[in-house]
């Protein structure tokens, strides 16, 4: 089969949305088929965005792929008798951050009227598809209340889980992703402050912005942190992750309202470790279950600290909640067999 | 420098000039720059049209078009390129060969929307001398670094 793997992209930018395209061509073409990867550049910040969308609609395929299968807005505007739809998330500003101070423009007629129109063009477009699925069940609710669409979760795996093994653990919780303000590893460091144990965290993740690294170093630096807190601001290589969370005590990954569990959770997971995240991680509470594959905290410090102690004290109970964990992943179908069964059927 | 590649393309198909996208983008990255090829696939000549020039291309250096539908991309440091493979019939391995295809390059950033304007603005600047023949691809890419 013929299979165009579809998404929209912003030059020079990696991340989860390019990650789960190249991991599904690498599995399809792994199953016999023919795959072809199309990315359209696309400005998420222009103010071209109908005519943006109107572009996906002259994208011709209909003859050369028996099917397509788009993930990012607008790509599921393109047109074909065999679309399936992995909706990983809406253009956000124009629905569930309409009302946020992300959306960097008015709330006056002409764009509330812009707003209007992409909702009822991505519905018309997504009508479309001979089945929508969502990375996450939060991404599905929105899509219901936004769209009125019914989805099926569908969740993501990692590329090669394989490479990923339990092999003890040391002192450290390991935060390992891109290091932003909005993942708060500040919360973290500040964590340490409090912390009653010999605990130990390590961050490691490419820091894009300066100031925010430098808010990280200064806290660490003006608590005498240094000693136990670990700032490796670069992207680690595959083997030294898989390493990390090999050895880790347990995972922390508390980004502020995350569309989907996050692959940092499923990487601890496949490592038999357990995670920590907050109760207002969005998708990632999808997969943690507080005190049975990892810890549910607020976003206070002091929490955070109280649960980075009893996983150091309690190392059994650490390993049991890892154990757990990488038995959710078998509950939650999160498996490149059942991804394909499902895309390809 | 982010320099990113656009082209047309036939889906499921490998053309000479896919290849030599390919090598090119190659031999960018190993001089140590970002380098990325954005493929839009053919369809009838006026919708590809409208669609080239809708594109919104941000988080880029230098653009360079390798082919006349991708010469209507918008952007304000373009490079057009025309490329003329020798030996299109021959092996994959031509290609790997330095003098397996001449390009040749456009230097300017101010063609107009439509096609005319392209191809009057490409003899207009061939006339100033603005035009460059490559004889192989490390070349081409020398000259899209500099």
């Amino acid at each position: 089969m013929k299979i165009a793997i579809c998404s929209s992209s912003v030059p020079f930018v990696q991340g989860g949305y390019r990650n789960i395209v190249e991991w599904l061509e690498a599995k399809i073409l792994e199953h016999g088929h023919q795959v072809e990867v199309l990315y359209i550049p696309q400005d998420d910040g222009a103010q071209t965005h109908l005519q943006q969308f109107a572009m996906y609609r002259l994208v011709d395929l209909a003859q050369s792929a028996d099917r397509i299968i788009c993930f990012r807005p607008f790509s599921y505007a393109i047109p074909h008798d065999h679309k399936i739809v992995w909706f990983i998330h809406h253009l956000r500003i124009f629905y569930d951050l309409w009302d946020s101070n992300l959306r960097g423009f008015p709330d006056d007629a002409q764009h509330r009227g812009l707003r209007d129109r992409l909702r009822e063009l991505d519905t018309a477009a997504l009508v479309e598809a001979r089945k929508i699925y969502t990375n996450s069940r939060i991404i599905g609710e929105r899509l219901k209340f936004y769209n009125g669409l019914d989805s099926e979760i569908l969740y993501p795996p990692i590329h090669n889980p394989e490479n990923y093994r339990d092999l003890g653990q040391n002192d450290e919780i390991a935060c390992v992703c891109r290091i932003e303000e909005h993942k708060r590893q500040h919360l973290l460091v500040e964590a340490m402050r409090h912390t009653r144990t010999p605990v130990r965290l390590k961050l490691s993740g490419r820091c894009a912005d300066s100031l925010y690294s430098q808010k990280i170093n200064q806290i660490i630096n003006e608590n005498g942190l240094a000693n136990r807190v670990s700032f490796e601001n670069r992207w680690i290589s595959d083997q030294e992750k898989f390493d990390e969370f090999a050895n880790c005590l347990a995972s922390a990954y508390l980004p502020l309202d995350e569309d989907s569990f996050g692959y940092p959770t499923l990487e601890a997971a496949h490592s038999s470790k357990p995670s920590i995240t907050a109760i207002d991680s969005g998708g990632v509470l999808e997969f943690v279950r507080n005190g049975h594959n990892g810890f549910v905290c607020h976003p206070d410090p002091a929490d955070i600290a109280d649960k980075m102690d009893q996983l150091y004290w309690n190392r059994d109970r650490a390993r049991i909640m890892g154990i757990e964990a990488n038995k959710t992943i078998g509950e939650l179908e999160i498996s490149w067999s059942h991804v394909l069964g499902k895309l390809l059927k | 420098m982010r320099i990113l590649l656009a082209k047309c393309f036939r889906p499921f198909e490998t053309a000479p000039s896919d290849r030599l996208a390919m090598e090119l983008m190659a031999r960018i990255r190993e001089a140590g720059h970002l380098c990325e090829l954005v493929r839009v696939p053919e369809t009838d000549p006026e919708n590809l049209k409208q669609l080239m020039m809708t594109l919104e291309i941000e988080n880029t250096d230098r653009l360079v078009c390798l082919d006349s539908p991708s010469h209507e991309i918008r952007h304000p440091c373009r490079i057009l390129v025309q490329l003329f493979p020798l030996a299109p019939a021959k092996s994959h391995d031509a290609f790997k060969s330095d003098d397996a295809v001449v390009a040749r390059v456009l230097l300017s950033p101010e063609t107009g929307g439509d096609q005319a304007g392209v191809l009057e603005s490409m003899s207009r600047v061939a006339g100033r001398d603005k035009t460059r023949s490559f004889a192989n691809v490390g070349e081409l890419a020398a000259h899209i670094i500099g």
